[in-house]
């Protein structure tokens, strides 16, 4: 088991046309991520490495069905309208992965998040990563070099929280250098307002049987 | 988060339907003078400095008659609030209060949503009295709420007049912080004067960061909270932030100047905000004195990795370059190893320089930067996340001791001399050309084509974009990379230049 993510979890990438957004997109299907769509306003009917894009998360999720998972990887400036279409097509979880996203921003973010019983991670954060399983965002880079640094929490796992992007992707290697398995890595971001806090992160992981 | 003045809130606090005491922020004496003459009556003259607790250090004082006002404006224009210089104070009437009242605007980091703290007694000392504040709770579309305005107001024993105003003061507030995307906001006090009006009688304001862009109205130079006035170097480094958005990078001066006992000043690049404090931490512990701080990460461009180096390297008197930020990065470090090989390249660097590069590609990143060491007069070493932090710090004192301390001057970067030249050809990238030298082409064409992975080739006997050169504008890394490995194979006639606005003429002027 894991928190957040794991290899079965439905993902859609904002932005997947993009510089960032096309090359992580690779990488996460690299590792075992489940990307079922891409949203792109004005580009819907293309698609990126088999991937079907779309022109608004609620048009993914009308043509595919349930999804449950959107990372993001859109300019700062239009991180808070994305963020909240997705949370509104009724998507629970978003990953804001840019940064110098406005503080007002995230604020009506997590107001909109409130209201339709969702969740968001970051913004500013490289993702979540759970070991043999998959990725969301960017956690490890590559994923030969997540599959080596990281090992995978079987039977069971520890839990990695970070507030440091740098220090979430140490942390899980320095762990994995001493024989120690992981169920999953969270970056939670280093902004002043963030969806998913130290605690929070805590308590998901104290729910999870496995860790 | 940038901050604004007391007289600059103010004026956003009456943009937004408050009253603001009659008044001016002057920059010389004389003009304080006439600005009270103008008010008449009584003023209050007080600096325009970010701190707390003014009143206390002489930044406050109150004249009856104008003339009073000079000696006051005089002293508090020669005074230094920290590293910085007061330039303003501000000239007001003085109003007479009746009772006082602390209004602050915050957010919330557990809410996640703004909130209002209140209590009833405003003036100096509100730290001390934290238990008897309040809070109501925003939403951030919304405002206040309205049952938790009408809850503190009504605790206040005011009339229903005053309660009213209250209530509208604290909307007002919210409003006003909305307007301008502050982080924090606060009126203390706000007065309720004997003529029975709310005024804002002081203000402190800070505002987002990252919105700043979005307020052109509040003319923020540099969107950062720096201890002292922003160098030029940090202005130069800010402007270079602004140019390219392809992660992220900070700069600020931190010394000038090793004090006695240190080991020496250092020129200090991390990546990543966690790896950088530890890297720091191991710096310091072995004795040196940090000249700056540098973080370039979140996947950054070689070319801001270049220019990021390039203005450390513009500080003088380093006996060193240390690099290392998060061990373990998610990001190709190989690109940070060809911007930071250029800059040592360009500035024939003869002070040494330990890097730490681990992570992604860290194999070919500490290939690059021990290739090139071998072209310059000084070591540049390579680690790996397998090396912590101490040990290269260890190793760095080992080598500035080996170097007898010798103390880096800042320099113009070699430049071919074909550049800007009849001979070269120009090629338009970001912020900057690529050059190739137009006689040795036929020569160099095969390997330039190599090392640009293809992005020149040759036309009818003349280097040609292989793509268009919208496309061929933004890969000014792999264009960095070429040149790099040009060098680094012996091969001369092509250069890559990346303006960075300022740094010339800096460097330049401190010779």
């Amino acid at each position: 088991m894991a928190i957040l993510i794991d290899e079965k979890k439905r993902v859609v990438v904002q932005g997947i046309t993009g510089r960032e957004g096309s090359v992580r997109t690779r990488l996460m299907r690299e590792y075992g991520t489940n990307v079922v769509a891409g949203v792109t306003p004005g580009k819907g009917g293309q698609s990126v490495l088999g991937v079907p894009v779309f022109n608004t998360p609620q048009e993914a999720v009308n043509s595919l069905g349930k999804i449950d998972i959107s990372v993001l990887f859109v300019p700062a400036a239009g991180v808070k309208d994305a963020a909240i279409s997705a949370i509104e097509a009724g998507i629970k979880l978003a990953v804001l992965v840019p940064d110098r996203v406005p503080v007002w921003d995230a604020m009506e973010i997590a107001a909109a998040a409130r209201a339709n019983g969702a969740m968001f991670l970051g913004p500013n954060t490289l993702g979540a990563l759970s070991p043999g399983k998959a990725v969301l965002g960017m956690i490890g880079g590559r994923a030969e070099s997540a599959r080596q640094w990281f090992k995978p929490g079987v039977p069971k796992g520890v839990g990695v929280i970070s507030r440091s992007g740098g220090m979430a992707s140490s942390t899980g290697y320095y762990l994995g250098q001493a024989g120690v398995r992981i169920s999953t890595i969270v970056h939670i971001g280093g902004d002043a307002v963030i969806g998913t806090r130290l605690p929070d992160a805590a308590l998901m992981f104290k729910e999870d049987p496995l860790t | 988060m940038a901050r604004l003045h007391e007289y600059q809130g103010k004026k956003i606090l009456a943009v937004n339907g408050f009253k603001i005491p009659r008044g001016r922020a002057v920059s010389s004496a004389n003009k304080a003078v006439a600005a009270a003459k103008e008010l008449g009556g009584e003023v209050v003259i007080k600096i325009q400095a970010w701190t707390t607790g003014r009143a206390g250090i002489g930044g406050v004082a109150f004249a009856k008659k104008p003339e009073d006002l000079q000696a006051h404006a005089e002293r508090m224009l020669a005074m230094k609030v920290g590293q910085f210089p007061v330039e303003a104070v501000l000239v007001e009437e003085n109003i007479d209060i009746d009772r006082e009242f602390f209004l602050s605007f915050a957010i919330d980091d557990a809410a996640r949503a703004p909130v209002i703290i209140f209590a009833t007694g405003g003036g100096t000392g509100i730290e001390d009295r934290a238990a008897s504040t309040r809070r109501i709770p925003c939403d951030v579309n919304s405002g206040p709420l309205n049952s938790a305005v009408d809850d503190v107001v009504g605790s206040c024993g005011l009339s229903p007049a005053h309660a009213n105003q209250l209530a509208e003061s604290i909307r007002k507030l919210f409003a006003a912080a909305r307007s301008v995307e502050a982080r924090s906001l606060e009126i203390n006090p706000l007065a309720l004067t004997k003529s029975g009006e709310f005024v804002a009688a002081d203000c402190r304001i800070t505002i987002d960061d990252y919105a700043v862009g979005r307020h052109p109205e509040l003319g923020i130079e540099i969107a950062r909270e720096f201890d002292h006035p922003p160098t030029s170097l940090e202005r130069i480094a800010y402007a270079v932030e602004q140019n390219d958005h392809r992660g992220t990078f900070y700069f600020a001066q931190l010394a000038t100047a090793a004090p006695k006992g240190s080991e020496g000043l250092v020129g200090f690049h991390g990546a990543g905000g966690g790896g950088s404090m530890m890297s720091m931490d191991a710096i310091v512990n072995a004795g040196f004195t940090i000249a700056n701080f540098t973080d370039t990460s979140g996947n950054p461009s070689a070319s801001k990795v270049y220019r990021a180096a390039r203005i450390i390297l513009a500080q003088p008197d380093l006996v060193g370059y240390f690099g290392s930020g998060s061990g373990v990065a998610s990001q190709e470090q190989y690109w940070s190893a060809y911007g930071l090989a250029k800059a040592f390249w360009e500035l024939d660097l003869d002070i040494p320089a330990v890097i730490r590069l681990g992570g992604n590609t860290e194999d070919r990143a500490v290939d690059i930067l021990h290739r090139m060491s071998k072209l310059l007069r000084a070591p540049v070493e390579g680690y790996r996340k397998s090396d912590t932090p101490a040990f290269i710090a260890a190793r760095f004192a080992e080598l500035v001791a080996t170097a007898a301390a010798k103390k880096w001057k800042p320099r113009a970067p070699r430049v071919p001399k074909f550049i800007n030249h009849d001979v070269a050809i120009a090629l338009a990238v970001k912020n900057g050309h690529v050059w190739i030298d137009r006689e040795r082409w036929p020569q160099i064409r095969s390997a330039v084509q190599e090392h640009s992975g293809g992005l020149i080739v040759d036309l009818a006997g003349a280097p040609t974009p292989s793509v268009t050169a919208e496309e061929f504008a933004t890969k000014d890394s792999e264009l960095l990379a070429c040149e790099v490995e040009c060098h680094l194979a012996g091969i001369q006639g092509f250069y890559l230049e990346l303006d960075i606005p300022g740094l010339d003429e800096l460097i330049g002027g401190a010779r």
